[in-house]
């Protein structure tokens, strides 16, 4: 038999083999199709969640399934993939060659013979042993031949823990995509989407406190202003004038009105620039100008501050402004600044005056106490520059309630009080809305020593979404001076004298005899003096008993000796 | 048959043959004066076939210094023993200078041989020579041959080394260093006899019997023996599973079990897939067979490997033997195309 038969009988067990394999084929991929059933799975699952995130936020459907259909629809086409695969795997996926002749030999006990044989006969035999082990396989091709191989072991080989842990995130996928199907999840979300964007928009973010702080504003506000105009009825003039710069230096500020009045809603949007609201000036103010110093630390004028008060309130988000009484002229340039306003503080200040004016508990307030509106009139017809003097007054408790706001989150306790409770300066509540924000860009900036940009960033951010920030904290001094200790050291330590050098001289000194008593020779008497003391062995009782008895016996014995 | 060289197929046939009956016949006449150890009978003719040295490690009183003097008078190969001490030094294997009178009354230098210069080494109680002495035997065992200053001499083929170890008395001992213990093809560990083979020690060696062995081969025909050792032919499957268990043993590897990256330091080196094929041809051929099989290699796999592998702390903490680790490694290990 050459080694053509030989080749040839081999394939014919090698066929035999691999259809006896088919099983066996399959169980070893079996792992292979799952995983890349589950993987298949876990993308598709991936894409659905991803589409119905998107049409949730874009609000169309691009996922058009509900929540049973897109499981159904996910496990089953996995499934059937898995399933597929399989019988595809079964139909057409043959064993190897090698596996195959393998499968033979150790049926056989063969030795691995016909693998052997099969390899060095398709790369032909080319040592004298290869030649003799392909021919020692002839007598196995026989056997195997004759041979009915037993069933081979089908056992599907266990799973791995990734392929668990893959099975379990694929289940979790399918539920986490089909309750994204689920119209309690979209009602939900789109039901409070419209609500929560408007807030978003036209809320003032610094709610609840600064609200009731600004109510409380305005009715303090309120009860100034009324002092106000019965006490100062007669300089109309001046007080015109002196609203006149301040408006102008008002407007530059961003004030949080409490809408109520239209002063207040011209005056609260921090209108930049400034015409048309009340400027105080420093020197028919002296409160302002004695306000300012415990206020502002460091700035030039009133109405420099008040615009920068403005500009910085207009940049930050702050509550509702408290009311003014402007003039006419103001209140046309309050309503211009208004709208002005109106669009920056959209951006990012506490909302629109409008939305705040019809919201704002202090419009509210005031309305309660002034429902006909007479009174303001009246009050910003007569009394300018009271309103001068309270906007000064609430410009400093402005600063103080937009510190508090600053604040607002952590300090909520410390909040609920007009503008000036978290001052240390202890200003009056005189301020008008439109002075609020520019006296709390101010008055961070006059409690703060250190800082004033660090004031200004902090009140600018303290509305939004840094409050708590508060005071920078005092510097500490690094290095070699916060080492040093106060210790006093002397600079020099007393000394002590020395003994000086000891100087020895010798001196010749002659011999001298020294002077004793005679002393007479005689006997030695003798011993007087005290002998050494002898010690006595100390005896236990029972050795005593024993001496003493030896004793005894010894002068008995002698007694009897004697007379005999 | 039709085949490019059907005398060389033939002249396979015969040389197996006269293979397996010369081992056979040295076989039989050791175990004539040994008694059991049949497996460390094999397993050092075995490495002497594949022209490989061997450690045998075992307490005292087992036979070992007998086995090799067996061995040695039934191969007829010139045997010397070495007893090393603490106090040996390299001069004293190897050979040295000499100082001789010449009959005219001079004096003249010549080379005295060392006992490392013969066929077949038994190196007794190797761990007691300091390791300037143990690396006296590494060129031998590697290159067959020994440098004394300027002298080069080589040793007669065959030629094999086979060290004894003791166990227990490690006191004052120097371990074999990595590079030695590489050299060596199989590391046998000899036992206690059984009940039986106690009886039958006794009735040889207590009575006046005297059991003589016979001479049945020579140095050439080892030499003969060894050279069909390499021609038998090892298929890729073979091959592949040696080489899988080789990269098994080294931690880190793909091959390699948890217990491998966990008590392992240091893996078998390429000499162990060298010491596996060559053994496993020695295997196929007693066998029966002209080709190494995966069981070749299995049943090599513990000589080979048990003093390659080198165990880190928590291995020797907690107490896990290269042979344990061999056990893993064989277990996770799979056979090529196999059905397993």
């Amino acid at each position: 038999m050459d080694n053509i038969d030989i080749k040839r009988r081999l394939d014919l067990l090698c066929e035999k083999g691999q259809k006896h394999l088919r099983l066996w084929s399959l169980a070893r991929i079996w792992n292979v199709v799952v995983n890349q059933g589950v993987t298949a799975g876990l993308i598709l699952s991936c894409i659905i969640i991803v589409l119905s995130l998107g049409s949730l936020l874009l609000g169309r459907d691009i996922w058009a399934l509900g929540p049973w259909e897109t499981a159904v629809f996910l496990l089953a086409l996995t499934g059937s993939y898995i399933i597929v695969r399989s019988l595809w795997a079964f139909l057409f996926f043959k064993a190897d060659r090698v596996v195959s002749l393998t499968f033979f030999d150790e049926y056989l006990s063969s030795g691995s013979r016909m693998a052997t044989a099969d390899e060095f006969i398709s790369r032909k035999p080319s040592t004298p042993f290869e030649q003799a082990a392909v021919e020692d396989v002839i007598h196995i091709l026989e056997q195997g031949e004759r041979a009915e191989l037993p069933k081979v072991m089908t056992r599907l080989a266990p799973l791995s823990a990734v392929l668990h842990a893959k099975i379990a995130g694929l289940f979790g996928l399918v539920i986490l995509a089909s309750w994204l199907q689920t119209a309690p999840f979209d009602a939900l979300l789109q039901k409070n989407l419209p609500a929560v964007m408007a807030a978003e928009r036209g809320r003032d973010l610094l709610t609840g406190p600064d609200q009731e702080i600004s109510a409380r504003m305005v009715s303090r506000e309120d009860e100034i202003l009324a002092e106000l105009n019965k006490k100062d009825d007669q300089s109309d003039q001046t007080s015109a004038k002196e609203t006149e710069n301040r408006q102008a230096g008002d407007e530059g500020k961003s004030s949080s009105t409490k809408a109520g009045k239209t002063q207040t809603t011209g005056q609260s949007s921090g209108s930049q620039g400034g015409a048309g609201s009340l400027t105080p000036s420093p020197d028919t103010n002296p409160q302002k100008a004695g306000d300012k110093k415990p206020q502002k630390s460091g700035k030039k004028s009133n109405g420099k501050n008040l615009k920068k008060a403005a500009q910085k309130e207009n940049a930050q988000r702050k509550s509702p402004p408290k009311p003014k009484a402007p003039t006419a002229g103001q209140k046309s340039q309050q309503t211009e600044k208004k709208t002005a306003d109106k669009k920056k503080t959209d951006k990012g200040n506490r909302g629109p005056e409008t939305s705040n004016k019809k919201n704002s508990p202090a419009l509210m307030a005031k309305k309660s106490s002034d429902p006909t509106g007479a009174g303001e009139q009246n009050r910003q017809k007569k009394s300018e520059d009271r309103q001068v003097r309270a906007s000064s007054e609430m410009k400093q408790k402005k600063s103080s309630g937009a510190q508090l706001r600053a604040k607002a989150e952590p300090e909520k306790k410390k909040a609920p009080r007009k503008s000036g409770k978290g001052k240390k300066s202890g200003k009056k509540d005189q301020k008008k809305p439109s002075n609020r924000e520019k006296g709390k860009a101010q008055k961070p900036s006059n409690k703060k020593p250190s800082g004033k940009p660090s004031s200004r960033n902090q009140k600018n951010s303290a509305t939004g979404k840094q409050k708590g920030k508060g005071v920078d904290p005092i510097k500490k001094s690094r290095g070699v001076a916060s080492l040093m200790l106060g210790v006093p050291l002397p600079d020099r330590i007393k000394g002590q004298a020395r003994e000086g050098y000891i100087k020895k001289t010798q001196e010749k000194s002659d011999p001298k005899a020294e002077k004793s008593a005679m002393q007479n020779a005689g006997a030695r008497t003798e011993r007087s003096g005290k002998i050494a003391p002898i010690s006595h062995p100390v005896m236990t009782p029972a050795m005593q008993r024993v001496v003493q008895k030896y004793f005894e016996t010894i002068g008995q014995y002698s007694k009897e000796t004697e007379k005999e | 048959m039709s085949t490019p060289n059907n005398q060389t197929s033939q002249d396979a046939h015969l040389e197996a043959g006269q293979f397996v009956e010369t081992f056979n016949r040295i076989r039989s006449q050791i175990q004539n004066m040994m008694v059991g150890q049949d497996e460390v009978i094999e397993g050092v003719l075995i490495a002497m076939m594949a022209g490989g040295h061997v450690l045998i490690e075992g307490v005292p009183g087992l036979g070992k210094t007998m086995l090799v003097k067996t061995l040695s008078d039934v191969v007829n190969l010139k045997f010397s023993r070495i007893q090393f001490t603490p106090d040996m030094m390299p001069a004293d294997i190897q050979g040295t200078q000499v100082l001789v009178d010449t009959e005219g009354g001079g004096h003249e230098l010549t080379f005295q041989e060392g006992p490392l210069v013969s066929s077949l080494v038994l190196a007794d109680e190797i761990n007691r020579a300091t390791p300037k002495t143990q690396s006296a035997l590494l060129e031998a065992m590697q290159e067959h041959q020994i440098t004394v200053g300027r002298r080069t001499i080589k040793l007669d083929e065959p030629y094999c080394v086979m060290a004894t170890q003791n166990p227990v008395e490690q006191e004052g001992t120097y371990p074999l260093p990595e590079a030695q213990l590489d050299r060596f093809l199989f590391k046998l560990i000899v036992g206690y006899p059984s009940e039986q083979e106690y009886h039958d020690i006794l009735d040889r060696t207590t009575g006046t019997n005297t059991v003589l062995v016979e001479g049945v081969s020579s140095g050439d025909e080892i030499i003969r023996m060894r050279e069909i050792v390499r021609a038998v032919s090892v298929p890729k499957q073979a091959k592949t599973y040696a080489v899988r268990l080789i990269m098994g043993t080294q931690p880190g590897s793909d091959y390699a079990p948890d217990a491998v990256n966990s008590f392992v330091a240091l893996g078998a080196s390429p000499r162990g897939v060298q010491g596996l094929i060559l053994a496993a041809k020695v295997k196929a051929l007693l066998a029966g067979r002209y080709a190494v099989s995966v069981d070749d290699i299995r049943s090599v796999t513990h000589p080979v490997l048990r003093h390659r592998i080198v165990m880190n702390f928590h291995g020797q903490s907690d107490d896990v033997t290269t042979d344990n680790i061999i056990e893993k490694v064989l277990g996770f290990v799979k056979t090529p195309d196999g059905l397993a």
